[in-house]
């Protein structure tokens, strides 16, 4: 695994772990098919699907050494997210025609879940999809997709029904991006840059083989998918890497006069996020071991909210240590380490609002703990 | 200046900034900031902080703290903090000279654009550490040295530059003084900065620039006072303008929360966002005392007090600062990380103040002009 590391990754070709700010569809690219030649474009998937069977512990092995090798990250739609689904609920054919593009890397996808008028509250998501003979015929509006400007294909939530609970008349549809009617706008976000679009769905025609699982079981689907996500979401790999990188530019005599570590303020702020990393990581192994749904329940939540807010407190004490420098907008004069840092602590506003808020978080967790309660 | 006298400048000063206020607003080119210049002049504004005896209004440093909390609400990226409340404070608290009354006619009547290169690359929030050094010749001085992030200092003529003489056999101990030089002299490269808030800074190399004994403002050993009281009433100004674009956060978070419906009411309905927003307010009115402390230590007399309190101001409203930004962020959810709500554009801003001119744990432990620490 080192050596591979090594030689794919010399020293000009390493990428800031932590960055999937600035990643583009090239490096996502270039990163998956080196890993599938390998035979790790999905190790965590099963060997029957393409994968190594490797369990979650081997995969964070895996990942860990790849942060640290300063690998990108590898766009996570496609491998961790609807790869699962398609291989654990989808059809044969799905299956044939999906899983070995999402593998090498040839088809990147991006996730039709957020609505305008749908956020925390997803379940009331309005983009419809009609059966009309072979066909469904879909209409609405998505928002917040990260990389749908370079996606190739959408699995997409939409309503298929409309009787009892608002959760009972979702399907999960996979839709090809090249499908007429479908329109993508840019959103500019906080640090400047273009990561989220909103997808504009205008009668656009989706064969019914497309459909996953059966109509209107698509929640189930995606709370899998979403648990899933959160499971995966405590990155302690780059968060290492980030916290090394800072510590070691925090005292460089090059960046600083009086590099600040030197400080004993900041030794402690960056010890204290240090002991924060390190119960993530234990938290992370823990949640590998439970099974039963309400403890998976909980230690989704628990890693996401963990991680969510180390990543953000990590970027606040980065643009503290580059001080004034870190208001430098990017460019050749702006010391890298301050640029990266304004970027990270700007759109990684977004850890805590993602894949389900704090505040959602903080609910499922109070949810848990009701039956102690009542 | 009489209280209804106030009470006109700041209406029209409203108005001038809401239609001066924008994401493309007039400062990015040099014309556009030209003509913005002009229009802060006919408003009287450069005339406001200098006393009746140089020919300004004599406003008190309340009056300059209200002018620019109005400011900072829209936020007007126009350089007025920094030309003339930094720039042209140093000057106002400069002994009498000939020089000196130049100046303030200039910057009173808008033909003198000035900013203050008081840091220097690699030092973050260290200002009395200058390395810039002013060597005695026949003539007057010969002054080099790399000056970082001069605010306002892409528009300015002229330069006040804090620098420290170099006498033979010097061990660094040296005195620091003020020196004017012009932007385009000989010996004077400045490049331009864009900073994330939006504003623009220079950086400045000084080559063996000569100052004539008539552009010394303040001579060596002269100066602490000088830049002590400037300082803290920049420090005062930006806290106040902090306080307007943090109301701005405020106001947008209450309306936002109490209009967007999830799960069939208002999110501001939920307990969680309520208690978030009663924070918001209670950093908001923390932080508009601390602004009339410092205000009042300000016009006391007494610069110890003035030093300690306007530097606590800064510290604290930069945390609390920071935290609204994050907070308002947080209860906007995606729509605070777009582009298409001007919330990021008051974090920036947020942040920008929280960095620049000391941050908070530089103010509770770092060296300041006029302060002696044991």
């Amino acid at each position: 695994m080192q050596v591979f590391l090594r030689d794919e990754l010399p020293a000009g070709r390493r990428f800031v772990a932590d960055s999937v700010e600035t990643m583009s569809r090239a490096h996502a690219t270039w990163w998956q098919s080196t890993l599938n030649r390998r035979g790790w474009g999905a190790p965590h998937w099963p060997v029957a699907h393409g994968g190594c069977g490797w369990s979650p512990a081997q995969l964070r092995y895996f990942q860990n050494a790849c942060a640290a090798a300063g690998a990108p990250l590898p766009s996570p739609f496609g491998p961790s997210m609807v790869g699962p689904v398609i291989y654990t609920f989808g059809s044969a054919a799905q299956q044939r025609y999906h899983l070995p593009r999402i593998l090498d890397g040839s088809l990147l996808w991006c996730q039709g879940y957020s609505e305008p008028g749908a956020g925390s509250d997803l379940a009331s998501l309005r983009t419809r999809a009609v059966r009309d003979g072979e066909d469904y015929v879909v209409d609405g509006q998505k928002i917040w997709t990260t990389q749908a400007h370079w996606a190739d294909w959408i699995f997409c939530l939409v309503r298929t029904g409309h009787d009892g609970r608002p959760q009972d008349g979702i399907s999960f549809l996979l839709i090809d991006m090249h499908s007429p009617g479908i329109e993508v706008r840019p959103i500019r976000s906080i640090d400047g840059l273009h990561h989220f679009n909103e997808i504009f769905f205008t009668a656009v025609r989706v064969p019914a083989l497309n459909l996953v699982g059966a109509e209107n079981r698509g929640w189930s689907y995606a709370k899998f998918l979403l648990e899933n996500e959160r499971m995966g979401s405590a990155a302690v790999g780059p968060l290492r890497a980030m916290l090394e990188r800072l510590r070691n530019q925090a005292l460089s005599t090059d960046e600083f006069a009086e590099p600040p570590l030197r400080d004993p303020h900041y030794r402690e702020r960056l010890a204290s996020l240090e002991e924060r990393l390190l119960a993530l990581d234990a938290m992370e192994l823990q949640a590998f071991e439970v099974s039963d749904g309400p403890a998976r329940m909980k230690f989704a939540a628990m890693l996401k909210l963990a991680a969510s807010t180390l990543m953000q407190d990590v970027s606040e004490l980065a643009i503290e240590l580059a001080g004034p420098d870190a208001l430098r907008s990017p460019g050749d004069e702006t010391p890298e380490f301050a640029a990266a840092a304004m970027t990270s602590f700007l759109f990684g506003r977004a850890h805590t609002i993602y894949g389900g808020t704090t505040e959602v978080q903080k609910n499922i967790l109070a949810r848990l703990l009701e039956p102690v309660l009542s | 200046m009489q209280p209804d006298e106030l009470q006109m400048l700041l209406e029209g000063a409203r108005r001038f900034v809401a239609r001066h206020s924008g994401p493309d607003d007039a400062t990015t080119s040099a014309a556009g900031d030209a003509a913005l210049w002009a229009g802060i002049t006919e408003l009287g504004w450069p005339m406001l902080p200098f006393a009746e005896s140089d020919g300004g209004m004599g406003a008190d440093l309340a009056a300059v703290a209200a002018l620019l909390e109005v400011l900072g609400e829209g936020p007007l990226r126009a350089p007025y903090l920094e030309q003339v409340v930094l720039a042209g404070g140093l000057v106002a608290a400069a002994p009498p000279s000939t020089l000196r009354s130049e100046l303030v006619a200039g910057v009173m009547n808008g033909h003198l654009r000035l900013a203050a290169a008081l840091y220097e690359p690699r030092h973050r929030h260290d200002l009395m550490r200058c390395r810039t050094a002013a060597r005695p010749c026949d003539r007057g001085y010969l002054i080099t040295g790399d000056k970082a992030l001069v605010l306002g200092g892409t528009s300015a003529d002229r330069l006040v530059v804090l620098a420290r003489t170099v006498l033979p056999g010097d061990r660094g101990q040296g005195q620091h003084g003020l020196f004017v030089v012009d932007t385009r002299g000989p010996g004077v490269t400045t490049r331009p900065v864009a900073l994330r808030d939006g504003t623009w800074a220079s950086d400045v190399t000084l080559q063996e620039v000569l100052v004539e004994p008539d552009a010394v403002l303040c001579a060596p050993g002269a100066a602490d006072a000088t830049l002590a009281r400037a300082l803290n009433v920049t420090l005062t100004g930006a806290s106040a303008a902090a306080v307007g674009s943090m109301s701005r956060l405020v106001t947008m978070s209450v309306a936002y929360t109490a209009g967007r419906k999830q799960f069939g009411r208002p999110i501001a309905a939920f307990q969680v966002i309520q208690h978030q927003l009663v924070d918001m307010q209670r950093a908001l009115e923390a932080s508009r005392g601390l602004v009339a402390q410092a205000v009042a230590a300000g016009v006391s007399g007494d610069a110890t007090r003035f030093s300690a309190t306007a530097r606590a101001a800064k510290a604290a409203i930069g945390e609390h600062a920071l935290y609204i930004g994050k907070a308002a962020i947080q209860v906007h959810g995606a729509m605070g990380i777009s582009e298409d709500l001007p919330v990021g554009r008051y974090v920036r801003r947020l942040v920008a103040f929280n960095l620049l001119l000391g941050d908070p744990h530089f103010h509770r432990t770092g060296q300041w002009p006029g302060v002696v620490t044991a």
